[in-house]
């Protein structure tokens, strides 16, 4: 049942994501090039995470869910569905990033060596964080009014950073301090993805059992 | 009676609309006609009896089993649905269907499915986008046909279709319930293919079932009866479902035939069709 859902969503967004792919190789040779490789995995992330909505978005147009519910598959399978999709997609941006940073070291340091920066890692985390914030929101109101929501939880943080620094109400921080937090960063984030991935799971699977379609 | 379907007391309560109490049972091996005007409650009462709305109270009971707040995997694929618009992403091909649905169904059959494609000649090659109305139906018909259901709910499937169209259509379902442990619930508000194939009518106004019979008890209970305004008011009202008045006559639907023309043998009661049945009750005229 999970995998005849999911095959449905790769066949639908099979031309998005050649199209959307061929645009980011082709950014990825631009950026092999360039001096800053982390760009192209923050693209390469950023697409791949919104294929959620995308996918959502399709499933609203074409009236899928309802007769979707009316075949083998349950509430539960709905929403397991769209998390796998969501990781999955994530999963293969992260492959992606990683692929294409090999011949970018390869040109700018003549070194191989296998290895995912930092940055790539961070993208990682904010993919899944956001993810894990944007599911619930997709299944409570729907594709259209979840852009305004997660344009909203993109740019307050955003707004919110830049006055505090502004009015110098961020901490100063030493470079122990920080050495510190990176060093801890791992598990910090391993255990926040644990805990907001089944709270998020949990309300997603809570709003889909209640409503009516 | 061996009961495919049998509904009881089902009520759910929106803002401005109210399933009331709605009951009736599906004989198996039958086709049920589910009629009413739009806004009546079909289209709820459906979506009720296949789990994709809460409801408030009721009991639905599917092959003995009840089916009210959840269906197993097993008797969803006992069920086939086809509902009033196509809901297959258009980018999609019939053989993307086909490998989905051979996904989500242990019943499905592939041979079935294709000699559906090549009966109701459906392209394999173009995507749903660039499909007709009646071709789009058909490809979900096919689709509700081969996973090898017991019942199939058909929700204003055939609205917009041609006759052409819809009269093979109907083929099919009389063919699918040639096997007795076959049976159709129908939603429809054309009641000349119902009157054409259906075993049973339940008839839904204003979220209210007003009856569930045989076609041809309901064909032989109800008639219509021409008269001058000044005769019209000496009927007893116990027969009168709804009455439309002219400036010189009247046109009543009455109800228990059979006593109104032993009542009253002068009259002049003309055959009704189901469609007169749901006008006259509709607004068509003022109920009594």
């Amino acid at each position: 049942m999970l995998r005849g859902l999911l095959l449905k969503d790769l066949l639908i967004l099979k031309k998005g994501l050649l199209m959307g792919g061929t645009i980011l190789v082709f950014y990825s040779i631009l950026g092999i090039y360039g001096e800053e490789a982390s760009s192209f995995s923050a693209y390469f992330l950023l697409f791949f995470s919104l294929i959620s909505i995308s996918s959502y978005a399709y499933d609203e147009q074409a009236r899928w869910v309802p007769y979707a519910l009316t075949t083998t598959i349950n509430r539960t399978k709905l929403v397991q569905s769209k998390y796998l999709l969501a990781f999955f997609m994530i999963g293969l941006g992260f492959l992606c990033s990683f692929l294409l940073s090999l011949p970018y070291q390869i040109v700018q340091s003549n070194t191989f060596v296998l290895t995912i920066s930092p940055i790539t890692w961070g993208f990682l985390y904010v993919s899944i964080l956001f993810n894990l914030i944007l599911l619930p929101i997709l299944f409570k109101l729907g594709s259209e009014n979840s852009r305004i929501i997660i344009f909203a939880l993109c740019a307050l943080p955003t707004i919110l950073l830049v006055i505090l620094d502004k009015y110098n109400f961020l901490p100063d921080m030493n470079q122990a301090t920080i050495e510190s937090i990176i060093k801890y960063l791992p598990y910090i984030g391993v255990i926040t993805i644990l805990i907001l991935g089944l709270l998020s799971y949990s309300i997603s699977l809570k709003i889909v059992k209640k409503k009516d379609f | 009676m061996e009961y495919c379907l049998e509904i009881t007391n089902l009520n759910k309560q929106y803002t401005n609309f109210q399933l009331r109490d709605i009951s009736f049972n599906l004989p198996k091996g039958t086709i049920m006609g589910f009629i009413g005007e739009n806004g009546a409650g079909k289209t709820t009462t459906i979506k009720s009896i296949l789990n994709l709305i809460n409801i408030d109270s009721g009991n639905i009971v599917f092959d003995g089993n009840d089916i009210t707040r959840d269906m197993s995997q097993q008797q969803k694929e006992a069920i086939g649905v086809v509902l009033d618009e196509s809901c297959f992403h258009e980018m999609l091909r019939a053989k993307d269907i086909q490998k989905i649905m051979k996904n989500m169904y242990k019943n499905w059959d592939t041979t079935m499915f294709e000699s559906y494609i090549n009966k109701f000649k459906i392209p394999t090659n173009k995507t749903i986008k660039e499909f007709s109305k009646g071709t789009k139906v058909k490809l979900n018909l096919a689709v509700a046909l081969s996973h090898k259901p017991k019942l199939l709910i058909l929700d204003e499937a055939t609205s917009g279709l041609d006759p052409v169209i819809r009269n093979q259509i109907l083929d099919v379902f009389l063919d699918f319930i040639q096997d007795e442990e076959h049976t159709i619930l129908l939603s429809s508000h054309i009641t000349t293919d119902l009157e054409k194939i259906c075993d049973y009518i339940t008839f839904i106004h204003e979220g209210q079932i007003v009856f569930s019979h045989t076609k041809d008890e309901v064909l032989e209970n109800y008639g219509i009866v021409r008269c001058s305004n000044s005769n019209a008011i000496t009927y007893d009202s116990s027969y009168v479902v709804s009455m439309k008045k002219t400036q010189f006559n009247s046109s009543i639907l009455i109800k228990n035939k059979g006593r109104f023309v032993k009542q009253y043998p002068t009259s002049i009661i003309e055959p009704v069709t189901l469609e007169e049945i749901m006008l006259f009750h509709s607004g068509g005229g003022q109920s009594c």
